[in-house]
């Protein structure tokens, strides 16, 4: 009765009295009970949840209405501030953390009703691509444990393709809810930057940051955007552009619509299992009356590069705040100040973490800031710059989300630069400030997921969201689920 | 290829503590990052100012808001230490 059930079968079952809201979240907390080998959980949050469910059957019985999230159980990445519950970042250097406020996504979350589960894992302060590098430790793709979720909203995926939950809430500064949502089977919305609000999620890099939905349809993804997104007085980078009705056009065709298959994103390094299922869904979309244009994104090869000057630039700065005397972890064995701080942070800190400070730190010391720091900032301006006249062309990019399937655990974890790669496909989007949505798109031979990536223009989350309700209505990879 | 020597500089300028071990590591790993990232100096960029800012300024009034003083113990609870309602540190001479 409650498997895999859709925000709007919950709305439906509720207000049916099918089930009760308690019999709803106690399915979901024996679920994630029975798949803790997965490690999709940090934090549960047990006893609010069902005190909240109780609230929402006294309502029911009362025969009032419920508003729109009412009574959906959901989980929030570790990186998103839970007013009075534990936040980690999958640090260890905030592994006693209660936040003191709600981020303003939750809140909004929390004003519809939304009944929050836990905290899922991810890598820590969202630097990871395969959910290992987590305090907590890695997380396992449930569709073969062997393998990683990706990430770094790993916990978040794996939680929605293992129906833990409803939907997550994720971060995406490179890719970390859509190249996760891949490798899970899942679909992972990441909005425009300044669509949704950044205030109580922690910083990793402010400029690109961005949060969003997991969910297991793009409808689902649709609705809890319409919730989070918009204007935030504690956040300045939120646009006051306002935010328009996408669920109303998923049911449009797309007769017409022009799809863009940018060349620079099928050359070497991808799978072709995954080349496959991406032409394959390119004719799919011919079907649906889309019209095909091959278009050159000649910068293309450059994104990650820039991304991995400024995110690291940015990361040291960001984290800079971690000095053991404000909050979090702080060493014992310190005498003074300077060694406290020293101390504490190299306590504190992962592999990852630390490597990205000092990459970080270099890109923006004096006498490398221009080569390094200045010049990606420009040539992240040539990306946008490119981006925004393919978008004269064309209204949406169709292209892979990852360039392989799941990897294993272990298998690229101590080559950073191996593991950067995986975000090759998603990168673009947060460098060039668009909009982009990763959809089921088939499998492998081995039954591991693909995900294929729709990328639109800034603020056009419309037409992405109509575009991937399209395709998963045209197709059956949204309802295939690992157990 | 960057030495020991410069690890420990950028390991200063972060203020993180390094075993000899993880310094030959980060030595390695860093250079082999610099060295991919390198590939942007191809990229023409004579055309540009140094000022690449794709967001606007959004301005506000400068306001003082307030905080409880039941926030305030709040926060000054997330200290690992802190005396009379201040947070404590170290300090900064031995």
């Amino acid at each position: 009765m409650f498997s895999y059930l859709t925000i709007s079968k919950i709305k439906q079952g509720l207000t049916n009295k099918d089930f009760s809201c308690t019999e709803l979240v106690k399915y979901y907390l024996d679920r994630i009970n029975s798949l803790k080998e997965l490690n999709a959980f940090i934090t549960i949050t047990e006893k609010e949840a069902l005190e909240q469910a109780k609230n929402v059957d006294a309502k029911i019985a009362d025969g009032e209405s419920l508003i729109d999230l009412e009574g959906v159980p959901i989980s929030i990445k570790d990186l998103i501030l839970t007013k009075g519950i534990r936040t980690t970042a999958a640090s260890k250097i905030l592994a006693n953390y209660v936040s003191p406020y709600d981020a303003t996504v939750v809140a909004r979350l929390k004003e519809r009703g939304a009944i929050i589960l836990g905290k899922n894992n991810c890598d820590e302060f969202a630097m990871g691509s395969s959910n290992e590098n987590s305090a907590f430790g890695a997380v396992l793709n449930p569709w073969d444990k062997t393998r990683v979720p990706g990430g770094s909203s790993g916990g978040s995926a794996a939680a929605v393709a293992a129906d833990e939950c409803v939907f997550s809430i994720g971060t995406d500064t490179g890719g970390s809810i859509r190249q996760p949502a891949a490798l899970c089977g899942v679909v992972g919305l990441k909005p425009t930057y300044g669509r949704v609000s950044r205030y109580g999620l922690m910083a990793m890099t402010s400029s690109l940051d961005q949060a969003g939905p997991l969910t297991r349809s793009v409808e689902d993804a649709a609705l809890v955007f319409k919730a989070i997104a918009g204007q935030d007085n504690y956040d300045a980078t939120t646009s006051l552009k306002p935010v328009l009705d996408s669920l109303g056009s998923l049911n449009k065709s797309i007769k017409g619509l022009k799809i863009g298959l940018p060349k620079e994103y099928f050359k070497e390094g991808m799978s072709p299992e995954v080349e496959k299922a991406i032409k394959e869904a390119s004719k799919k979309f011919k079907d649906l009356g889309a019209e095909i244009a091959e278009v050159s994104l000649p910068h293309t090869a450059y994104a990650l590069a820039v991304y991995y000057i400024i995110m690291p630039a940015e990361v040291s700065s960001n984290l800079a705040r971690f000095d053991g005397i404000r909050y979090g972890h702080g060493t014992e064995t310190a005498k003074a100040l300077l060694e406290f701080y020293a101390r504490t942070r190299a306590e504190g800190f992962s592999a990852e973490s630390k490597r990205r400070i000092m990459i970080g730190t270099y890109a923006l010391s004096a006498g490398y800031q221009d080569a390094y720091y200045h010049q990606a900032k420009k040539v992240q301006a040539i990306i946008a710059n490119e981006y925004q006249e393919i978008f004269n062309q064309v209204d949406v990019l169709l292209t892979p989300t990852t360039p392989s399937p799941a990897f294993k655990i272990g298998e690229k974890f101590n080559d950073p630069l191996t593991m950067y790669l995986s975000d090759i496909y998603t990168v673009s989007a947060n460098i060039a400030g668009l909009c982009g949505i990763s959809v089921p798109a088939g499998f492998t031979e081995n039954y591991l997921p693909i995900g294929l990536q729709l990328l639109g223009k800034a603020f056009d989350e419309t037409t992405i969201l109509q575009a991937a309700y399209q395709y998963q209505e045209a197709t059956e990879w949204h309802n295939k689920h690992p157990f | 290829m960057l030495n020991i020597q410069e690890i420990e500089k950028l390991a200063r300028l972060c203020r993180l503590e390094l075993s000899a071990e993880e310094k030959d590591r980060y030595a390695e790993d860093l250079s082999a990052i610099l060295s991919y990232v390198e590939k942007l100096q191809e990229v023409d960029v004579s055309h540009l100012e140094n000022t690449t800012a794709t967001t606007e300024n959004v301005l506000r009034q400068d306001m003082v808001v307030g905080v409880s003083l039941e926030d305030q113990k709040e926060l000054i609870k997330q200290a690992p230490d802190s005396k009379d309602n201040l947070v404590k540190t170290k300090p900064v001479f031995d």
